[in-house]
């Protein structure tokens, strides 16, 4: 029996008029990377929205080991965006080790953390010392990553992490990313657009569309047994198309 | 005499030295009776009441210098003001002495001393109509030389006088087509309807204020000088030093113009002498350019500034935020601090008195109030341009909502804030020179001053120290900005 951490039972969530997520069912399981994917407009942020408690839903449920709750709570889980979301006043280091100060980490525990977390990253310490607007794309979303893992959540929520990367730094990412999960072991929940990029760094894919869940499973099932037309002409869309 | 009858002979010649210095007499001030004199006069008794202990007897407007001098001998006038040209050719018959120092060392012979001059020199002054004189290009009594056709009025005295027209003509080689006898009170009529062309008045003539006239010059210094003094007795002088060296407040301090001024408020404008003379001494018109009194209302100042400063910002800030979080309320307050932003400074001021009195607390009000405004915007626009991702991102990493506020949005809207009240502290700079008026003090005192007597260099020693003081601000707030506002953001 698979043990089931996450659950999504008939999520309905609308803004105004427009219903963006509509019964939307999902089981996540633990320890293991998935993706959601989907086009844009699909709902795939907001699903991570009412996640981490930043939108409510409508109707429905959220499981976490069985408890309903209204969201994930902090510090249970990390969560990264496509802009970094860093807070410019503050340097790398100061970022990452912002809510641990807030809680009365003493400084030489905190420091020690942000090396271990720099060291994962391959981020040199020194540049830890430099502000949000003087790092690169990449060298930010290394920062809001290691700040998301400082106080060790069981989940970690990545929204389109590497969406505004130059490709061959998305490339580069992408490796490090997938050893990093891999040495991790935590719950990942990825948002990708790129079905590729998916299939490579997760073990499972969830395909949204207009707030349903279409298909789940892994690239090679959505080519060989597609479950709607959708899913079989976003499929060809990806793989054919030479995206990424 | 044995040990007791020298222990009571001590006691009482103790008690007969210490009572009159301890007990303070009753000072006798006086003045000739005409409106210069009686205001000098008056304005040595203020001094003398507001700065020490003594009592001021006045005997406003006794009579003329000859009835003072005795009166001063007697031992019952103590003090009044002369002028050096009246003491040397009426009192020591000796017209050859023009200085103060000469005039007092004989003066000193008559158990009296005089105190330097009170800045202005009363003599005469031969007076044409501006336009008259533009359109004949006369500027100094030689001029005249030029126009023998000129009609000239003059006091009939005047006409007779050795120091008077004779010695004009003499002097200045002049010779008139017709000389009329017209009295005082007449000539300015008499040269406005065009009668007459020049007439002789006195440099502080009240007239001279309030009609366009043009006094000529006396290149040759025909006439006598009279230069204002203190006349005092020196046996008082002596006995209370306190009470002379406070009158030595206005020596060299009243121009010629500012006597004009102050005559021309009673004979013109019909004012009250004491209340003409309170306001003279009230305004520290006299002790503007003493350092001691600079300094304290350099210090007024500062603390005009800072101190309502601080009252906006702890108000302010706490105000803005609280309209960021509740915006419907927030329109409100921030339209109401606009609002207040808008009545101009002077008329809050005056809206205050009523409620607040004179003096700083109504001043202080006023700029509490006046700088609530940049101070509320800046807070409120630096919290609403954060980034809403970085807000989130808080949220998300499990700030409370107050964490959030310290430890991330007054950080990221402090160089907005610091903005805001850098503003609001120049501008207190300015509206504190307003502070004056209401009596609360600092640099807007010379301002007024200035305003009172027509004198502009004392304006100016009001307003550009203040502006400087903006300027420093200016500078200092930047500095300031440098030390708080994180690097990330203004990315040095």
């Amino acid at each position: 029996m698979i043990e089931i951490m996450i659950e999504l039972i008939n999520i309905t969530k609308s803004f105004g008029d427009q219903t963006v997520l509509k019964q939307l069912n999902i089981q996540i399981e633990p320890h293991k990377t998935t993706a959601i994917i989907g086009a844009s407009g699909s709902g795939k942020s907001t699903i991570f929205r009412i996640l981490t408690g930043l939108e409510t839903i409508d109707h429905g449920k959220i499981l976490i080991d069985g408890a309903e709750v209204p969201h994930f709570k902090p510090p249970g889980f990390g969560y990264v965006i496509q802009d970094g979301g860093l807070f410019p006043h503050l340097t790398g280091q100061e970022n990452i080790e912002l809510a641990a100060k807030i809680q009365g980490l003493p400084l030489q525990d905190r420091e020690k953390k942000t090396h271990e977390l720099a060291n994962l990253m391959s981020l040199p310490f020194d540049l830890l010392k430099k502000f949000p607007y003087q790092l690169s794309g990449g060298q930010k979303q290394r920062v809001a990553l290691a700040r998301s893992l400082f106080l060790d959540p069981h989940i970690l929520l990545l929204d389109e992490p590497l969406g505004a990367l130059d490709p061959i730094i998305r490339y580069d990412l992408q490796q490090e990313l997938k050893e990093i999960f891999a040495t991790l072991k935590k719950t990942v929940l990825l948002i990708t657009h790129d079905l590729k990029e998916a299939s490579y760094l997760s073990d499972v894919i969830h395909l949204i569309h207009q707030g349903k869940l279409l298909q789940t499973g892994t690239l090679k099932d959505f080519c060989e047994t597609p479950y709607s037309p959708y899913v079989e002409n976003f499929t060809k869309a990806y793989i054919l198309g030479g995206q990424s | 005499m044995n040990l007791l009858t020298q222990i009571r002979l001590f006691l009482l010649l103790t008690i007969v030295f210490l009572t009159p210095n301890l007990v303070a007499k009753n000072i006798v001030v006086s003045s000739k009776p005409f409106t210069e004199s009686r205001l000098l006069g008056e304005m040595l008794a203020q001094i003398i009441e507001d700065s020490t202990n003594h009592q001021v007897d006045r005997k406003i407007g006794l009579g003329q210098m000859a009835m003072l001098i005795e009166g001063m001998k007697a031992g019952e006038v103590d003090f009044y003001v002369d002028y050096t040209g009246t003491l040397a050719h009426a009192l020591l018959k000796k017209p050859e002495l023009k200085s103060i120092d000469s005039i007092k060392k004989e003066i000193n012979l008559l158990g009296l001393d005089i105190s330097n001059h009170l800045g202005f020199n009363n003599t005469y002054a031969i007076a044409m109509l501006e336009d008259n004189a533009a359109k004949l290009n006369i500027h100094s009594l030689q001029d005249l030389s030029k126009h023998p056709g000129l009609i000239a009025g003059f006091n009939t005295d005047f006409i007779k006088r050795n120091d008077g027209f004779p010695n004009l003509q003499k002097v200045y080689d002049l010779n008139f087509n017709e000389v009329k006898g017209v009295t005082h009170g007449l000539k300015v009529q008499a040269l406005m309807s065009k009668k007459i062309d020049l007439a002789e008045l006195y440099a502080t003539d009240s007239k001279l204020a309030k009609y366009p006239l043009r006094v000529l010059k006396d290149e040759k210094n025909a006439f006598a000088e009279y230069y204002a003094v203190i006349v005092g007795r020196q046996d008082t002088i002596e006995r209370y030093p306190d009470v002379w060296k406070n009158l030595q407040k206005i020596v060299g301090k009243i121009s010629r113009k500012m006597m004009t001024n102050l005559n021309a408020q009673v004979e013109i404008d019909k004012k009250n002498e004491k209340e003409v003379v309170q306001q003279f001494l009230n305004t520290k018109a006299i002790a503007s350019a003493s350092y001691p009194d600079w300094f304290f209302r350099m210090l007024e100042h500062i603390l005009l500034v800072f101190i309502p400063l601080l009252f906006s910002i702890c108000i302010g800030i706490p105000l803005a935020i609280g309209a960021f979080y509740y915006k419907k309320i927030g329109k409100f307050i921030l339209g109401g601090a606009a609002i207040v932003q808008t009545i101009p400074s002077i008329a809050l001021l005056c809206f205050l008195i009523p409620l607040a009195g004179i003096g700083s607390p109504p001043a202080y009000i006023a700029l509490i109030l006046y700088g609530l405004l940049p101070i509320m915007q800046g807070t409120f626009v630096g919290l609403q341009s954060i980034d809403i991702k970085t807000l989130e991102s808080a949220k998300t990493l499990g700030l409370s909502p107050t964490q959030n506020l310290i430890h991330i949005m007054l950080p990221i809207a402090s160089r907005s804030i610091i903005s805001g009240i850098k503003t609001s502290a120049i501008i207190n700079v300015g509206t504190a020179t307003l502070a004056a008026f209401i009596g609360a003090g600092g640099f807007g005192e010379f301002i007024v001053a200035g305003l009172n007597l027509y004198d502009i260099p004392l304006i100016l020693s009001g307003a550009i120290p203040a502006a400087i003081f903006a300027v420093i601000l200016h500078f200092g707030f930047d500095w300031l900005e440098s030390l708080v506002v994180s690097r990330g953001l203004t990315r040095r």
